[in-house]
């Protein structure tokens, strides 16, 4: 059988997945939140383990604190719970009487 | 959304499927895959994702059909109060950031596309003819033009998405099939 051919944006399973996409995306709805507007002027001094800060600064593309830790706080700042919220609920309506489920013919 | 969805294809090699492909970009989940997710229909690997994924996009037109839910259910039938518990958490963890609207023209383009394939349809037997038929037509249409301008890639059971692909080469779609389907 013919391998199938995947449209940009899907992967095979077990190929490497892209650098960068997520925090771009990130960065995209941060400024469509409006959160990323306005002056910079919130102090970070923090010390954070090398290696962690590394690993975020190889995936932002720049080494510069700023940049890093922008990048991360967009990141946190646009993750919403409904993916894990909703595995949670898998099957919590596994036993509701059909004949309701129909009547929303979904 | 998916009434009726279409059994899997899987002779056909131009379905991407969910499973032998994962999405790489943002995902924006079709209707299908909340109700499947709730009662247990879908599969495995949909699970994961949804465990894995930090954030999820929906159409408008997504939003509204499960908000339709609230609305629609029998009051007097005792599983209604738990599936309409079920439906507005849905709904509550839905980030408005994250729902993607369609404009004036996006609604132009999403009636003269479900038209024509209603009417190619019509050719190959199959029948889009009551409004209920006309209105999710529509609304997979309109989901299907947001997605391809955000670079969402659209997860779905429901194979009508195959056919809105070819309206445009930036829809990116991966279709997966019902648990034991």
């Amino acid at each position: 059988m013919p391998k199938p051919q995947h449209p940009a944006g899907v992967r095979s399973v077990g190929k490497s997945r892209a650098r960068g996409k997520t925090q771009s995306l990130a960065m995209r709805l941060a400024a469509q939140m409006g959160l990323t507007a306005g002056p910079k002027s919130t102090h970070v001094n923090a010390k954070v383990p090398p290696r962690l800060y590394a690993a975020a600064a190889k995936r932002v593309g720049s080494t510069s604190p700023a940049v890093v830790i922008t990048a991360a706080l967009a990141a946190l700042a646009t993750e919403d719970e409904l993916g894990p919220w909703l595995a949670r609920q898998w099957g919590t309506l596994a036993d509701i009487d059909p004949e309701l489920l129909a009547q929303i013919d979904l | 959304m998916s009434r009726r969805p279409a059994q899997a294809d899987r002779s056909s090699p131009s379905l991407p499927l969910f499973g032998d492909a994962v999405p790489e970009g943002p995902v924006l989940l079709d209707t299908n895959v909340f109700i499947n997710a709730l009662t247990s229909r879908g599969p495995l690997v949909l699970r994961q994702m949804l465990q894995t994924l930090p954030r999820f996009f929906v159409s408008a037109p997504i939003r509204a059909e499960l908000a339709w839910i609230d609305g629609r259910l029998d009051p007097t039938h005792p599983g209604t109060a738990r599936v309409v518990a079920a439906a507005q958490g849905v709904q509550s963890r839905i980030d408005p950031a994250k729902v993607l609207v369609p404009g004036d023209a996006d609604w132009h383009d999403a009636g003269e596309r479900a038209g024509r394939i209603a009417r190619e349809a019509a050719g190959g037997g199959r029948r889009i003819a009551t409004a209920f038929d006309r209105v999710e037509l529509i609304h997979d249409t309109l989901t299907a033009i947001v997605a391809a301008r955000a670079g969402c890639v659209v997860v779905t059971e429901d194979r009508d998405f195959a056919a809105l692909m070819r309206f445009d080469p930036r829809l990116q779609v991966l279709f997966y099939d019902r648990a034991g389907g």
